[in-house]
Formats: C-alpha cells, structure tokens, sequence
C-alpha cells in the first residue's frame, strides 16, 4: 500500500479530490480533517492508481511540490507521479515571509 | 325655584339632600355624588371623576402591570435559558475544536517524525528546535513555528541569518516545519530565492 500526504488546508485538499472522479471504494477519506491528509492506493489496483495519479497530477498543477520515499530511501523532490513510491508528500505552494 | 334646599328630597338639580343621596330623580346632575361615588349613576353627562370607576382603573393598571412584570418575568427567564443553552454549545464546540486541533497537532507530529532522524527528534523535544544538513553541506536550524523560524548557520553553529518562508496555507506549525524541512534537505537553492531572508549582526 503507498499514500499521499497532503499539506495544506481542506479547501485546497477539498478542491484537488473533487478533480478525482470516481475514487475507487475504500480510498476516500473519512472526512478532510484539517492539517495534513492521507490518501492510501495500492499500485496493484488500476483504479486507485489512476486516481492517485490524477490527485497527483492535479496538485502539481496548484504549485504544491512532491517529496517521496521508495523502498525505505528518502528520494526528495519529484515531479512525476511514481505508483510504486511508499509515500508522497505534497506541500501547498510556499511563500517568503 | 329650589336653590340651596337641604331638607327636601325634591328633583331639582338644585336640591342638595337629593343631590347626595341619589334620593333625587335627575338624572342630568353635573355632582351627582352617590352615583359618582358608588358607580351606579347613570347619568353620562357627569364630569368629574367616578371614583369606584377610577378604582376600576386602579384595578385594570394592577393587572395590567401584574401581566406585564409577569412576561417580561417570563421573557427573562426565556433569555437566561437561551443563554445557558448557548453557553453549553459553545462549550461543546470548543471542546470539540480542542480535541480536532489535538488530533490534528498529533498527526501532524507524526508525519514530521517520519522525516526527522532520532537526533533530530531529540533536539525538538528538548530545545524546540533541530538542525538540518542540506545536500550542498550546509546547516540549518528550524525553530517550532511558522515565520522566520529557520536560520542558517556557520560552521561555528552560530546563526548568521534568518529565513522566513512556509506553505501559503495555514496549517499546524509541525506542517510548516516539515514543509520547511523538506524543501531544505533537496529543494535548497528554491527555498533560498522564495525565503525573505535577514543577514544576522555577527560579533566579531
């Protein structure tokens, strides 16, 4: 099983899984409860993966940014969608102070 | 003519035993006193003021005020029910909001700990900060909070300057500090053109 830790705030978590038609039964999650979210997919099963990617992608594109973890490594950035990848953490688009 | 005429008990207006004890048949008496006093008369024409009817007044302003103490009685009662009720719910809520914040300051720490290695997580616990080596070399200091709370440092481990940079969202500072954690380890040279940065006055 692999997961998507998203940061940011529920409307924006809320905006990106309403681009996700569809989620495969078991992979919604209970609720955005403020703070990060999790989102779990196995890459065994064709349509968690695409809606993990599809999530992925449409993050991407609000200007979060991915750090990953394969295979018990920490991989640091990545900008394409890895169905293998353990975790992804996707941070909302940071900002100077 | 029967003016000033206190014995007889005539009909004349003028007639004053007739005029006191009603014992009189006018009706058109501008003092009929007994029927004025005893409310009885039934003369309309009279002009002065009925005092069993003012007593009637009296009465209606009794109740009338009885009623009104006893709503604005029941109206303040009402008002402290609501209150209370209201106090209860807002107590409800922010008990709720409390448990939801512990939860979320919860997982949040969890997350960060995933990607702190134990001397990291040593240094948070005991000095509300840890440092963080980048992939050119350098250190960084991230302090618990949201801005301004990461530092650069030299090889001394003194601070030389300050960066202020985090997620646009609001979100626990466990979030932020992670956030700012990552992009430091294997996002350095972005982190640094995003984050306002503050040269620190050295001592020489």
């Amino acid at each position: 099983m692999s997961e998507i830790s998203i940061i940011g705030t529920e409307s924006q978590t809320s905006m990106a899984l309403s681009k996700v038609k569809g989620f495969p039964e078991g992979m919604i999650p209970d609720g955005i409860k403020g703070g990060d979210t999790k989102i779990i997919w196995s890459a065994d099963k064709a349509g968690e993966r695409e809606a993990a990617r599809t999530m992925f992608d449409s993050l991407i594109r609000q200007g979060y940014t991915a750090f990953s973890v394969k295979n018990g490594e920490k991989q640091g950035r990545v900008r394409e969608f890895d169905p293998y990848a353990e975790q992804l953490i996707m941070v909302a688009p940071v900002v100077g102070g | 003519m029967a003016t000033c005429d206190y014995t007889t008990t005539g009909s004349s207006t003028g007639d004053s035993w007739g005029v006191w004890t009603n014992a009189g048949t006018s009706t058109t008496g501008t003092a009929y006193t007994w029927g004025l006093w005893t409310g009885t008369a039934s003369t309309t024409t009279a002009n002065v003021t009925n005092i069993y009817q003012s007593a009637s007044v009296y009465q209606s302003w009794k109740k009338w005020t009885a009623d009104e103490l006893k709503q604005y009685q029941e109206q303040v009662a009402r008002a402290a029910a609501e209150a209370k009720k209201a106090a209860a719910e807002y107590e409800k809520r922010a008990a709720e909001a409390a448990k939801k914040a512990k939860e979320v300051i919860e997982r949040a720490t969890a997350l960060l700990h995933r990607y702190m290695d134990e001397e990291q997580k040593k240094q948070l616990a005991s000095e509300g900060q840890f440092v963080v080596e980048s992939e050119s070399g350098k250190k960084y200091v991230i302090k618990k909070g949201r801005q301004g709370n990461v530092y650069s440092l030299d090889e001394h481990r003194k601070q030389i300057a300050r960066h202020c940079i985090h997620p646009i969202d609001l979100v626990p500072d466990q979030d932020t500090m992670l956030a700012q954690l990552l992009w430091l380890k294997w996002n350095e040279e972005e982190f640094l053109k995003v984050a306002n940065t503050t040269p620190l006055q050295v001592a020489a």
